[in-house]
Formats: C-alpha cells, sequence, structure tokens
C-alpha cells in the first residue's frame, strides 16, 4: 500500500472508531433511559414512572381475563411470573389479544394499583406452526421462555439477562 | 377460490402488502433500465459533440 | 492471491460488459424464486395456529428487510473501498444500489404497518425496531439526496460515501434492537436456522424469498450500475463500440 493509500486507509478507519464510540455511547445511554415498555417486576420495584403514563409489557395471565357482559370493558392480570399487575380497559382488543400470550399496554397505574389502560397492543413471537399441531419448533408459544417476556428488571447485559429468563422458565416449569 | 381470496378475512392487509412489494420490484425494474437508457442516451450525445469539432 | 481479478473489474469498459452478461443469470433465477415463493407462502403453507391468513405478510415484510439492511451494509463496504483506493467502480456501485436499498426500506415499513394493524392493533409505534428501521430509510434518503445535491460525481462520490460509512452503525442497531431493548416487535426468526422457528411447508416458501429478493436486486443493481459506470465516463473509445452503431 501506498503511504497515501495507508492515510485514507487510517482516516477511514479512525472515522469508524469515532462512530462506533459515539454509538456505543449513545446505545449505553438508550439502556438506560429509554424503555419502550416496563414488565411488572420493574414497576413493582418502582422502576416505572408512577406519577405519568407509560408501557406495561407482559403476559395475559392465564384465566384471569373478565369481560363485563354488554360493554368493552375488559379486565385482565399482566404477569411476568414474578409479579402480576391487575389491567382495566375499555375498547377494541387486537385479534392477538388472548389468555398466555404477550401484551404491551399503555396507560397509568392508579394508587389503588390498577393499570388503567387507554390502549391495548397484542405481542405476537416469532415462531409460526399450523393450528392443531403440537410439534414445536423452537420455543413453544405461551412458555415463559417465550422472548415476550425475555425481559428483566434487574438484567444489566443483554447475555445475562438471556439466561436468567431461561433459568426462570425452568424454574417455571418443575 | 374465495376463501383464498378472503385470506381469513385479513384480505385488507395481507393483499396490500404483496401489492406494495411487488410494485417496489416492479418500479425498480423500470427506474433501472431507464438509468442505463439515459445513460447511453447521454453516452452517445458526447460522442457526437466531440466529433463535430 | 492475484489481485487482476479486482483491478479487472474496476476497469470501467470490462465491468460494463460483465454486468450486462451476468445480469439474466440473476434475474431469471430471481423470478422464478420469487414465484415459487409466492406460490408456497400464498397457497402451499398452511395457515399459522395465532396469526392464521396475517402472517403471510411475513413472506414479502421479512426478505424486503433482509435487502434494506443488506443493501445499505453493500454500500458502506464500496463506500470504504472507494474512499479507501479511489476505485470509481466501488463509488458507481454504491450509487447504484441507493434507490433500491430506499424502496424496500419503504416496502419493509408499509408492509410492516400493515402487519401490526390486525396483529398488534396498531399501524406505528416508537418503538426501537421501528423507529432505527425508519431511521434507515431517512439515511438511505439523505445518501441520495447528498449525491444529488453536488455537481461535480466525484465529490458526490466522496462526500456521500462518508454518510454510508457512517451511518452503517444503524445496521446492527436494527438487527439487534429487539433483543438489547423491549420491543413491540418480535425476535429474529430465520436467522437461527439451527433451531428453526416453524416447519418446513412454512420455512422453505420464506428462504426461497430470501433468496429471490436477494438476486433480484443482483439483477437490478447490474442493471443500475451499468448506467453509473457510463455517467461516470467521458468519451471513452470503449463507450462508442458498446453505445454507439
Amino acid at each position: 500500500m501506498t503511504p497515501t493509500r495507508r492515510r485514507r486507509l487510517l482516516l477511514v478507519i479512525g472515522i469508524l472508531a469515532g462512530v462506533s464510540i459515539a454509538g456505543g455511547l449513545a446505545l449505553s445511554a438508550f439502556r438506560q433511559n429509554v424503555t419502550f415498555y416496563f414488565v411488572p417486576t420493574q414497576v413493582a420495584a418502582g422502576k416505572a414512572p408512577l406519577g405519568e403514563s407509560f408501557r406495561l409489557g407482559g403476559m395475559v395471565a392465564k384465566g384471569s381475563v373478565h369481560r363485563t357482559p354488554g360493554s368493552m370493558q375488559v379486565r385482565f392480570m399482566v404477569t411476568d411470573y414474578k409479579h402480576e399487575i391487575p389491567v382495566e380497559y375499555s375498547g377494541v382488543l387486537p385479534d392477538l389479544f388472548r389468555e398466555n400470550s404477550g401484551v404491551i399496554v399503555h396507560g397509568k397505574l392508579l394508587p389503588d394499583g390498577v393499570f388503567l389502560a387507554n390502549q391495548v397492543l397484542a405481542k405476537h413471537d416469532q415462531y409460526y406452526r399450523p393450528p392443531g399441531i403440537h410439534q414445536t419448533w423452537g420455543i413453544q408459544h405461551g412458555d415463559p421462555r417465550d422472548p415476550a417476556l425475555a425481559v428483566s428488571a434487574t438484567a444489566s447485559t443483554a447475555a445475562a439477562h438471556g439466561s436468567s429468563t431461561i433459568e426462570a422458565a425452568t424454574e417455571y416449569a418443575k | 377460490m374465495m376463501r383464498f381470496l378472503d385470506m381469513g378475512g385479513y384480505y385488507p392487509w395481507v393483499w396490500p402488502a404483496y401489492a406494495v412489494t411487488l410494485g417496489v420490484m416492479g418500479l425498480n425494474i423500470y427506474w433501472a433500465k431507464r438509468l442505463r437508457e439515459r445513460a447511453r442516451r447521454a453516452a452517445l450525445r458526447r460522442l457526437q459533440t466531440q466529433e463535430e469539432p | 492471491m492475484t489481485w487482476t481479478w479486482f483491478h479487472r473489474l474496476a476497469s470501467p469498459p470490462h465491468l460494463y460488459r460483465t454486468a450486462g452478461r451476468l445480469t439474466p443469470w440473476f434475474a431469471w433465477p430471481a423470478a422464478l424464486l420469487i414465484l415459487a415463493g409466492l406460490i408456497g407462502g400464498l397457497w402451499l403453507a398452511p395457515p399459522d395456529y395465532q396469526q392464521g391468513d396475517a402472517y403471510r405478510i411475513m413472506y414479502v415484510h421479512a426478505p424486503s428487510a433482509w435487502l434494506s439492511l443488506m443493501v445499505y451494509t453493500i454500500m458502506a463496504v464500496a463506500g470504504a473501498i472507494g474512499l479507501i483506493w479511489r476505485m470509481k467502480a466501488a463509488h458507481a456501485l454504491a450509487a447504484a444500489a441507493a434507490p433500491i436499498g430506499a424502496s424496500f426500506t419503504l416496502a419493509t415499513l408499509v408492509t410492516g404497518s400493515l402487519w401490526g394493524k390486525p396483529m398488534w392493533g396498531t399501524y406505528w409505534q416508537w418503538d426501537p425496531r421501528l423507529t432505527s428501521e425508519l431511521l434507515l430509510f431517512f439515511l438511505y434518503l439523505g445518501y441520495m439526496g447528498l449525491r444529488a445535491a453536488f455537481e461535480d460525481l466525484q465529490r458526490a462520490d466522496r462526500v456521500s460515501a462518508v454518510l454510508a460509512v457512517v451511518g452503517v452503525i444503524n445496521v446492527p442497531i436494527i438487527h439487534y434492537s429487539v433483543v438489547w431493548w423491549n420491543s413491540l416487535h418480535q425476535g429474529p426468526s430465520v436467522m437461527y436456522l439451527g433451531r428453526p422457528t416453524m416447519p418446513p411447508s412454512m420455512l422453505v416458501p420464506l428462504l426461497l424469498m430470501f433468496l429471490g429478493f436477494t438476486l433480484f436486486f443482483a439483477a437490478v443493481v447490474l442493471v443500475r450500475l451499468q448506467g453509473e459506470v457510463l455517467n461516470r465516463e467521458r468519451a471513452a473509445r470503449w463507450v462508442e463500440e458498446e453505445v454507439g452503431a
């Protein structure tokens, strides 16, 4: 390589390094501050902004969905299999809203501990299979290992939180 | 056939998604050919103007 | 290792002719694969046990998303090569790829939105995955806008290449956004071929589409590359041989 080319190569590497560092810093800031939703454990630990609206994510607890007949009113529990939060909502639910399935609700936590939602979004996973077939490809949907739940209030790194979720899952499976 | 077109009731989402994607593919083919054709014509024009003087 | 092939590729007439010769070899397999993927995805694959037929949007959404990331990465690598070795051919490739990548990024956003409404219950959320993909679209627009802003092709090449190289940081962010942060978007399905997340009847059409879209990009970028190479050539004799007559 000629000296000028070497210089240009170094320049490009320098730019890349600078941007990577800046990006890395931005990412770590992101990881601490920007959370699309909080899981019940985080809410229980007081990490969610309780005074204002926020998003709560988790699984719809099995057997917890109660509809008020003749209205759009629905009550259910959102769980991360460690903590549960009761949710109240009035409105149209997405097609994928089911028990034992991922959900993200937006709203406010009332003083009595009930989460009053103004929007309910369903979160599905990346596992697909035909109806009526129970052979699993990858991990079963609705399983606590479901990546819809692959969040942990205490996890500091993605790797650590991956393994802690699996541990929680095996605990739950017992 | 009607069942196929109905897409289990999800036809308002499934078919537009396919239409948009195939439309993007068609446009890509058209734009690519147009770019090459214009470049050819521009190159020809440059050659001709050079030959004149 | 000999670098002659690399230097020959950098020669405009050779590049122009090679691109022209290769195009059909990508275009026809792409057409066949996409056709097979369409039949497999829309007709042969069973509906999903949760999402019913709505999940079929995946067969156009996921390959579009793959192209949006792959094309930007190619632009960044080509841009870096162009900056370091002052290789016009690399800049031409990046310039040729940009509009294709931008259009498939838009397709990703639109098809994702059409999938999100019936399944999630929303067209759009400022979620990490969705936001970073939108940022990718703006990076493509910025790249093309920057190119258009310069009269001088060489300067346009260089300045836009810097943007392509710098912006590539967004590509891993998009891919890992669903792993690093809480997201409405589900995790990646096909990236782990070791443990596929769906049965073969659903997976095979998806893989056909991935391959088909990739070859489609190759065919289209080669046609655009021919145009870009011609635009960079000022009155060379080979141009007369190729386009004259």
